[in-house]
């Protein structure tokens, strides 16, 4: 024990630079993994669990006019265990000028539903009295409205009379519509606001009427049903009448996927970039160790010497490095939580509920452990060297070494010192390009990925948006007069091209999905295949696989009572509703639904797209009856956003990694040619000179790592992205070369390593003449 | 040691600013639209002017040289077999209206249906000028107009007296047999789940 200990302190004397930066690494790898590892185990297990106590149930389907009849129809259903009947009512609002796109939800707050309250912070309070007159909305609203209490909020029930005016008294957590990300909001109210409003709606005359009665059907799935989340919803679409009713409807799944998309986004980035921030550590920790290996021979070959096992001194190195790569780890796991915490209480505004964050502690251990024995096996293989030092040999061994040609003229004097050295110990390089190549890879492709998103994310709002355009109008009511509107909007800016889109609910072979009607099909995104007529229509990547579905195929498409067989033309993206959606042409719609009543958005694209948020506020604000919106959403803000900090944050990171990385091989590097740089002074060239070839030298070998791997993700990278990207609903994927996902990395990896080069390389300062007698003694 | 942390610092600045660069840049307020553009009084003027300009090609149009022969096809009635081609006025309500169209059937519901005054009427999407209004006294079976509602009214019946003030669409080109065509549909259609009176099968033959 004792020689464990000499030798323990021995090491720690001499590679205290080494150990701190390892331990360093190691703990921003597990931070990052485990940090956000925790926000997304306790983002999903945390929203589930709510809105199982609100009592979401298995699938939950909004409907208009009374429910109670149809909940009654629905539990007749064989598959349903129960159904829970929320009425609510439906109004447009506006909010501090800005109306929303969707109709809010109002809903009387009478303690049957469990609903906590919440302070701005996202804390929990105790239940309040809702007073007449008072609203209780979602934190979230606070990110896509700027609204705060005391803040008045009108919801609009009648043309006459009957906009209702509420003052925000506080917040609430929804747990299945809270997020920003998902456009539908509820609103908490009292008995007496409730009931006058029914009777606004009840007295108002049909053409002046804006709101209307609904009901949130929540559907329990019987324990002992055997049918799949799909089935079950095809089984109630098809067993009720429930579809003419149906405004939309949800399974708890996919209400999961929109609540947690941003934490899933962030998580998801966090944890790619940790595998590669482990690749990073596994190279540094490497390439640091067998250097103190190299520099340790002569001690370690005087130990065997004296007699000291081959065995016994690598278990002492394993014991100082494993021992940091455990106390890197172990730090990270400690302060996971925290951050994760942190980064929870940051999408408060976002996420509308404060996620209670608790490490996953049996996946952690696991994942821990899968680590360490990745590290250990790691650890071992990089001591071997020590079983094979023989003391006698070493002892003997001279400084004789390989010859490079490499001509040195006095014009380009640093860089032919770079490259002679460079030639001479090309293998103690290799790490710096295997990093330069995993950090470019990961940066590019998360470059990429901001390169399509756009400034204002555009990609998102393509990718989303059944059809590209700047400004959607939907009129109301015969009295909206459209020619006006239309002058308005060219005073903006000329209108380039206009279409109309109707977006109405049908069922595909008894799946309930969204129909996306345009009146000009080749407006669609068509991926596969061709865009659709009177008799066929266009799928999504999403529905072709959740039906089993491909081009060619028949399928029964149904609304309004009536159903009639459609071919599928093609492949189309539309990320909406995670993809949930068709795309069919007015003429073939119109065999199955009314194509004369207000259900078409006319879109328009403008000459001057910077103009579409003036345009969409006039005409909010002087116009009624219709709804005007971009191409954008309420939770879009939050995603681009956070992207553009995410890529902030990760080149951050790798930065930081950079820097350690370059400290640890530098000092390597500079050891090993430490007779070189004696020599090259000897002959009179300047300590700068040297600096600046040592520092070139990084430049050339991650310049070349930074372009293979900027090459390997322009290959491959998009579709790799792609494959991510289908789980979102979105179905296809291209950023083409860009400033954040090609010049960027390609600039800034390589800027970086030649800078923190330059700073690490004023130990050459002590590099002195004594330096190279020395060398020679050996 | 000094240089170092202020390079480190200049790096992650520039990053910073690379990054962030592009995002969010401001667009000038326009302000709001004048009272004329409200109410179309300058756009009025405009298109006056143009009309001036167009009156040359509506006489042409007068002339019988602008007419869209056959430029749609219509089955009368959800069931029905029988087309009727009908040739179109060329204005721009006619145009408005065949962007809708498409060589693909395009089932069309009307909700009004008027046996006296003889015609089948819908409104219609898409915004029209009154510039091409004419007032008519008799109007003919198979005549297709466009009032300033934008409701679209198709006669079955000759109607003398009718003095209506409309764009003129188009006509059937064969109307024999059409007024008992309409009524059939329509009685055929009495018990239709959306009340629609009756239905018409629109495809647009025009390339």
């Amino acid at each position: 024990m004792k020689k464990y200990q000499m030798l323990l302190k021995a090491a720690w004397k001499k590679q205290k630079g080494s150990i701190c930066g390892i331990f360093f690494l190691v703990s921003v790898l597990s931070l990052c993994l485990f940090s956000s590892l925790t926000l997304y185990v306790s983002g999903r297990s945390f929203v589930k669990k709510e809105m199982n106590r609100l009592g979401f149930g298995n699938l939950t389907i909004w409907v208009s006019g009374a429910g109670e009849g149809l909940a009654e129809e629905i539990e007749n259903v064989s598959d349903v265990e129960q159904v829970i009947c929320q009425p609510l009512i439906y109004a447009g609002y506006e909010v501090n000028g800005a109306y929303s796109d969707n109709e809010g939800q109002l809903i009387v707050y009478d303690g049957t539903v469990p609903y906590r309250f919440l302070t701005r912070e996202g804390k929990e309070i105790p239940t309040p009295q809702i007073e007449k007159g008072s609203v209780y909305i979602s934190p979230a609203m606070r990110s896509v409205f700027d609204v705060e209490v005391g803040n008045t909020i009108q919801f609009e029930l009648s043309r006459k009379d009957g906009i209702v005016s509420l003052t925000v008294a506080g917040y609430f957590a929804d747990g299945f519509m809270g997020s920003s990300m998902i456009d539908m909001k509820s609103f908490l109210i009292s008995g007496e606001d409730y009931a006058a409003m029914q009777e606004i709606v009840s007295h108002a005359a049909a053409v002046d009427v804006l709101g209307r009665e609904g009901a949130m059907l929540h559907i329990f799935q019987s324990p002992e049903s055997s049918l799949t989340a799909l089935d079950f919803h095809r089984a109630i679409q098809e067993g009720t009448d429930v579809s003419l009713a149906t405004e939309f409807s949800y399974r708890q799944e996919s209400i999961l996927n929109y609540m947690l998309l941003l934490q899933n986004i962030l998580s998801g980035f966090l944890l790619a970039f940790s595998a590669v921030l482990f690749l990073v550590c596994i190279i540094v920790t490497g390439n640091s160790l067998s250097a103190v290996v190299e520099q340790d021979k002569r001690d370690v070959a005087v130990l065997k010497t004296l007699g000291m096992p081959g065995t016994e001194i690598r278990n002492g190195y394993l014991l100082l490095y494993g021992g940091v790569v455990l106390a890197g780890l172990f730090f990270g796991l400690l302060f996971a939580e925290r951050i994760a915490g942190g980064m929870a209480r940051g999408l408060v505004s976002s996420t509308g509920l404060l996620i209670s964050v608790k490490l996953p502690l049996l996946l952690s251990l696991l994942l821990l452990a899968a680590l360490i024995l990745l590290f250990a096996v790691f650890l071992i293989l990089r001591t071997g060297k020590i079983l094979a030092v023989a003391p006698m040999e070493t002892i003997r061994e001279t400084a004789g070494g390989k010859q490079v040609r490499t001509l040195i003229g006095q014009r380009f004097l640093e860089w032919d010192i770079a490259l002679r050295e460079l030639g001479f110990g090309k293998k103690n390089y290799i790490a710096l390009f295997v990093i330069a190549v995993f950090l470019s890879v990961f940066l590019a492709v998360i470059g990429r990925m901001g390169t399509w998103l756009g400034p204002n994310g555009e990609g998102l709002m393509n990718a989303f948006s059944v059809a590209n355009h700047d400004l959607g109008v939907q009129p109301f009511n015969r009295d909206v007069p459209m020619d006006e509107i239309e002058r308005v909007i060219e005073w903006y800016s000329p209108i380039q091209e206009t279409y109309e889109l109707a977006m109405e609910s049908v069922t595909v072979n008894g799946q309930e999905y969204e129909a996306n009607v345009l009146n000009d099909t080749n407006w669609f995104h068509i991926l596969r295949g061709r865009v659709c007529d009177g008799d066929s229509i266009l799928i999504t990547d999403t529905v072709a696989s959740e039906l089993q579905l491909s081009i060619g195929d028949t399928v029964r498409v149904s609304a309004n009572g009536r159903v009639e067989s459609y071919r599928i033309s093609g492949i189309y993206q539309c990320a909406n509703g995670m993809g949930s959606n068709i795309g069919m042409s007015m003429e073939g719609y119109s065999r199955i639904g009314d194509i004369t009543g207000y259900i078409w958005c006319y879109h328009y694209i403008l000459e001057n797209g910077n103009m579409r948020d003036f345009a969409m506020n006039y005409l909010q604000e002087h116009y009624r009856g219709i709804d005007v919106h971009t191409n954008s959403w309420s939770g879009l803000n939050g995603i681009v956003f956070m992207m553009h900090v995410l890529i902030v944050v990760i080149y951050l990171i790798a930065a930081v990694f950079i820097l350690v990385s370059v400290a640890l091989i530098s000092g390597k590097l500079l050891r090993a040619e430490t007779g070189n740089m004696a020599v090259y002074k000897s002959m009179g060239l300047s300590t700068q000179r040297l600096r600046l070839s040592f520092a070139l030298r990084f430049l050339i070998v991650v310049t070349a790592g930074t372009f293979g791997g900027i090459l390997f993700s322009a290959v491959f990278a998009d579709g790799m992205i792609r494959r991510l990207f289908r789980s979102f609903g979105i179905g296809d994927f291209h950023a083409g070369v860009g400033i954040m996902g090609t010049l960027l990395p390609f600039i800034v990896i390589p800027v970086l390593f030649f800078l923190f080069a330059w700073a690490f390389s004023a130990k050459l300062k002590q590099v002195s003449i004594v330096t190279l007698i020395t060398e020679n003694d050996d | 040691m000094k240089k170092s942390k202020m390079m480190i610092l200049a790096v992650a600045a520039t990053l910073g600013v690379s990054v962030f660069s592009g995002c969010g840049a401001r667009v000038e307020d326009p302000g709001e639209p004048p009272a004329e553009v409200i109410s179309g009084k300058s756009a009025d003027a405009e298109n006056d002017a143009v009309q001036g300009e167009d009156s040359a090609d509506r006489d042409r149009t007068d002339n019988g040289d602008e007419i869209l022969a056959d430029a749609v096809s219509v089955r009368i009635g959800r069931d029905g077999t029988d087309e009727w081609n009908i040739d179109m006025y060329h204005n721009d309500a006619v145009l408005t209206m065949l962007d809708y169209l498409s060589d693909s059937a395009l089932l069309f519901p009307t909700y009004t249906y008027e046996e006296e005054d003889g015609f089948v009427a819908q409104s219609v999407r898409g915004n029209y000028t009154r510039d091409d209004e004419v007032t008519i006294a008799d109007v003919k079976t198979g005549e297709l107009y466009l009032f300033s509602g934008g409701q679209l009214r198709f006669y079955f019946k000759d109607i003398e007296g009718a003095d209506i003030t409309a764009t003129p669409i188009g006509y059937y080109t064969d109307t024999e047999g059409l007024t008992e065509a309409v009524q059939k549909a329509y009685t055929s259609n009495l018990d239709d789940t959306w009340g629609v009176d009756v239905y018409f099968w629109i495809t647009k033959i025009l390339e």
